[in-house]
């Protein structure tokens, strides 16, 4: 009798962790950038699918589990990892996924990320440089292929430069601020992590990006996208996760979940402090905005072919090709009112 | 009896019914993210307060002032753990002089023979553990000219190939040792990779020439190495001692997949020649033997002098496809080698002489792509050495030539993450393991002397190999042996497990 119950217990066992059910992935494996702190958490939209975990348990109600992959040199190293077919759904900058598809990657655009990605420009405390007057000429440092490369590329171009008139150094994460400190460099161009160093006053903002004057075309932005080949095996999954995707956008965007965007963010290593400092007055809706409009859609084909005229890519392509927007335009419909500080255009 | 039953019972239901509770779970039709309301009130919610997102709510902010005396202790009890910290740093971390890494690999090896020949029993060996310290001397951030070293540290166990069942037992060799020892600096910023790298290396160190000799161990399919590159050929994957070139021009960057390809590469060497460890030694020159039989009618030295040797020249000129990381042609490269070493030499026998400039040159070429999920690799070496000879019973002395040949051929195919290089530097709260599946099929000969019949020796392997973590693998070969087509000796079945730290 104790080897029937005994068997039974098993059966069970293997009944709970079944296989997927058909027409459901194993796996679904999603490529998300690393941040500054080597910490496997992510902010934002993204940040709260993970915190709440909905996506995984969603997904595991039909036997499949997600693969959390935060890559710690970011962009390019997501489209390394679509190249190879190890990754399914990802976000990145705006550089970074406008390469990855001009070069060849077989992916779909499903939503937007990250607007108004603001960039700042830090030296040391006592450094002489006090404004980009005075950076012309000196060694500069960002991450190549990232949206740093492309924000500081616009800024220098507007100011009748080129890369040439810098010494431009490629360092990734932690690496910069080292580089930064041990005199190595004498800039970084880079994002909140340089405010930690700010408030610690070893660095000094010389410049930053803002969404409210000039500056706000320096902005970076991301994209939010999947494999052709994993939409047209498992559209409902990308369905899935893209209604989540605008759902939690929504909920961010609320003037009352504001603490919880600083909660995310701290998870990932940056103080609330730094967070706070880098939103400023500016409401959250504003950087999480996932739509495509028209109007947006324009923006981003121009910044195609910046990138082209800048020589990042060999050949433009139009975004129109590129979109897929059936799966945007669906949980759009079910997520209810949006946003007023969402542009639909 | 009635207890033990009814609590398994128990247990088997509660399991059953959870998994019942797994699969009933919401289609994923009705979004967990709606419904939530975030906290506006100041009142702290319950420590397991959940919502439609199943996570815990928000913790209200709690607007009470802190208090001088608890700042106080606040910063006193900051700067106790600091003091502790550094005590216990201080005292049980170990101390370097400059930016040092140790590493390591370790191999631990089953053969198994399953034609079951006494003299080849199955055994366990431990073919190779080597212990490294890496470091920097000196790292230039910004530019990237850093001055590196390494010192190495090898025990290995030698079986290689042979041709007959004796020699092969003769050639094990175990052999603990000082591996490399060199230092590299880098003459061109590394720092931009759209600009040429050119780095030298001084001391002992591998020999620049070919892609199998030039491989690390925890990237080579196949178990035993190509005979060619071993002792028992040319020797070319062993260490020897002097100063080497390694540049590229024409670099392709990039950026947007963190790949760089220079379509030109080039390596230049300048070494002893006498192999690690050792300074001029005619006895372990080529062409050198010692006393003659009256049956070795060919390579019989009587009395041989030698001068010391002129250094021996490697060179290594390499093209790679320079072409972005998404293009089919990423991977490709195609590479001309040559070594070229001599030694000025006599041979003295009743009364005839002969004196010579003896030659050792190897030379070749080699393909490679490295693709995913298939690829290839071949190589092919011929050497031409001179040597002093007599010829017994005409005493006659003469320089004559021995040519060689060695080829390999390796035909792959694999899948998974491990050999992508960005793809292992994730953050990760746990240790994590990409792995990489290979399978593989390939070709060994070697003929140490092409003007005599019967000495060209082909060992085929077939394997399937296991990647998993950055620096361990597990290998599974099967390799025949065949001697100018007829087999050899007994097949083997080798199990290897590989490990780095």
């Amino acid at each position: 009798m104790k080897k029937i119950w005994a068997l039974l217990a098993l059966l069970a066992v293997g009944i709970g962790a079944r296989a997927a059910d058909p027409g459901w992935p194993e796996v679904v494996r999603l490529g998300i950038v690393g941040n500054a702190y080597n910490k496997p958490f992510t902010s934002g939209t993204v940040g709260l699918i993970q915190d709440s975990q909905s996506f995984d348990k969603a997904l595991a109600a039909h036997g499949t589990k997600v693969e959390w992959n935060f890559f710690l040199n970011t962009g390019p190293a997501i489209n390394e990892a679509v190249a190879n077919g190890t990754i399914d759904i990802a976000g990145s900058g705006d550089l970074p996924s406008v390469i990855g598809r001009a070069g060849g990657l077989k992916t779909k655009l499903l939503a937007g990320t990250g607007r108004e990605s603001i960039i700042y420009i830090g030296v040391l405390t006592g450094s002489p440089i006090r404004t980009l007057d005075d950076l012309k000429g000196k060694r500069v440092t960002f991450q190549k292929g990232t949206y740093l490369d492309l924000a500081f590329a616009r800024l220098i171009k507007d100011r009748g430069e080129t890369e040439d008139d810098y010494k431009v150094y490629s360092l990734v994460g932690l690496d910069q601020t080292t580089a930064l400190q041990a005199g190595s460099v004498d800039a970084v161009v880079g994002g909140t992590s340089l405010l930690t160093l700010h408030k610690q006053g070893t660095v000094r903002i010389i410049y930053k990006t803002s969404p409210f004057d000039a500056s706000a075309k320096y902005l970076g932005y991301g994209n939010e996208y999947a494999t052709e080949d994993f939409i047209k095996k498992y559209p409902q999954v990308v369905q899935l996760f893209i209604d989540q995707y605008v759902e939690a956008s929504v909920r961010l965007s609320q003037p009352d979940f504001r603490q919880e965007y600083f909660s995310l963010l701290a998870k990932t290593g940056a103080t609330s402090s730094e967070a706070r400092e880098d939103l400023g007055t500016e409401p959250v809706a504003g950087r999480i905005n996932p739509l495509l409009g028209p109007k947006w859609l324009e923006h981003v084909n121009a910044s195609i072919q910046e990138i082209k005229d800048f020589g990042f890519i060999r050949k433009t392509f139009d975004v129109n090709d590129w979109l897929d927007r059936s799966f945007l335009d669906k949980a759009v419909e079910k997520a209810g009112p949006l946003p007023k500080e969402w542009d639909p255009s | 009896m009635k207890t033990d039953t009814t609590q398994i019972g128990r247990f088997a239901a509660a399991v059953f019914a959870a998994a019942l509770a797994a699969g009933a779970y919401a289609d994923g039709t009705v979004s967990p993210i709606q419904g939530a309301e975030p906290q506006k009130t100041v009142t702290p919610a319950p420590a397991d307060a959940q919502d439609a997102l199943g996570a815990v709510q928000p913790q209200a902010a709690d607007n009470s002032l802190v208090t001088r005396d608890e700042y106080n202790g606040l910063v006193a009890d900051i700067q106790t753990l600091r003091d502790d910290e550094t005590r216990q740093y201080q005292r049980l971390t170990a101390n370097t002089l400059r930016y040092v890494q140790f590493d390591g690999t370790l191999q631990t090896r089953y053969t198994y023979r399953p034609d079951d020949n006494p003299e080849f029993p199955n055994e366990f060996s431990v073919p190779l553990a080597t212990l490294s310290t890496t470091g920097s001397l000196y790292r230039d951030y910004a530019g990237g000219k850093n001055l590196n070293f390494q010192l190495q540290l090898s025990y290995s166990t030698s079986n290689y190939a042979a041709t007959t069942s004796a020699a092969n037992t003769a050639n094990t060799e175990t052999d603990f040792t000082l591996a490399n020892a060199y230092l590299s600096y880098n003459v061109l910023p590394t720092s931009d990779p759209t600009k040429p790298f050119l780095a030298v290396t001084l001391g002992q160190q591998g020999k620049p020439y070919g892609l199998e000799p030039q491989d690390a161990d925890n990237e080579k399919p196949t178990i035993l190495p190509a005979i060619w590159a071993s002792p028992a050929g040319y020797n070319l994957s062993g260490k020897d001692i002097g100063l080497t070139v390694n540049g590229d021009f024409f670099p392709n960057e990039d950026f947007g997949n963190n790949y760089r390809v220079a379509a030109l590469q080039y390596q230049l060497g300048l070494l002893n020649g006498n192999g690690a460890n050792t300074s001029f030694n005619a006895a372990l020159l080529p062409n050198v033997g010692s006393a003659a039989t009256a049956a070795n009618t060919k390579y019989s030295y009587p009395t041989v002098t030698t001068a010391e040797p002129d250094k021996t020249l490697y060179g290594r000129l390499a093209f790679n496809a320079p072409v972005d990381y998404n293009s089919k042609w990423r991977g490709f490269t195609a590479g001309l080698n040559v070594v070229q070493g001599h030694v000025p030499g006599s041979l003295t026998y009743t009364g005839s002489a002969i004196t010579g400039d003896l030659q050792n040159v190897q030379y070749g070429g080699d393909l490679e792509y490295v693709n995913v999920p298939v690829g290839f690799t071949a190589e092919y070496v011929q050497g031409d050495s001179q040597y002093l000879s007599y010829n017994h019973p005409s005493n006659a002395v003469s320089l004559a030539d021995r040519q060689s040949f060695g080829a390999t051929l390796t035909v792959f195919y694999e899948w998974g993450q491990q050999f992508i290089p960005d793809y292992i530097n994730q953050d990760r709260a746990d240790d994590y393991y990409p792995k990489t599946y290979q399978l593989f099929l390939r070709s060994d000969t070697w003929n140490p002397d092409t003007g005599l019949p019967g000495n060209s020796l082909t060992i085929f392997t077939a394997g399937f190999n296991v990647f998993f973590a950055s620096t361990t693998k597990l290998q599974i070969n099967y390799t025949e042996r065949k001697l100018e087509g007829q087999e050899l000796y007994a097949d083997q079945l080798l199990t290897q497990f590989q490990y780095g730290f």
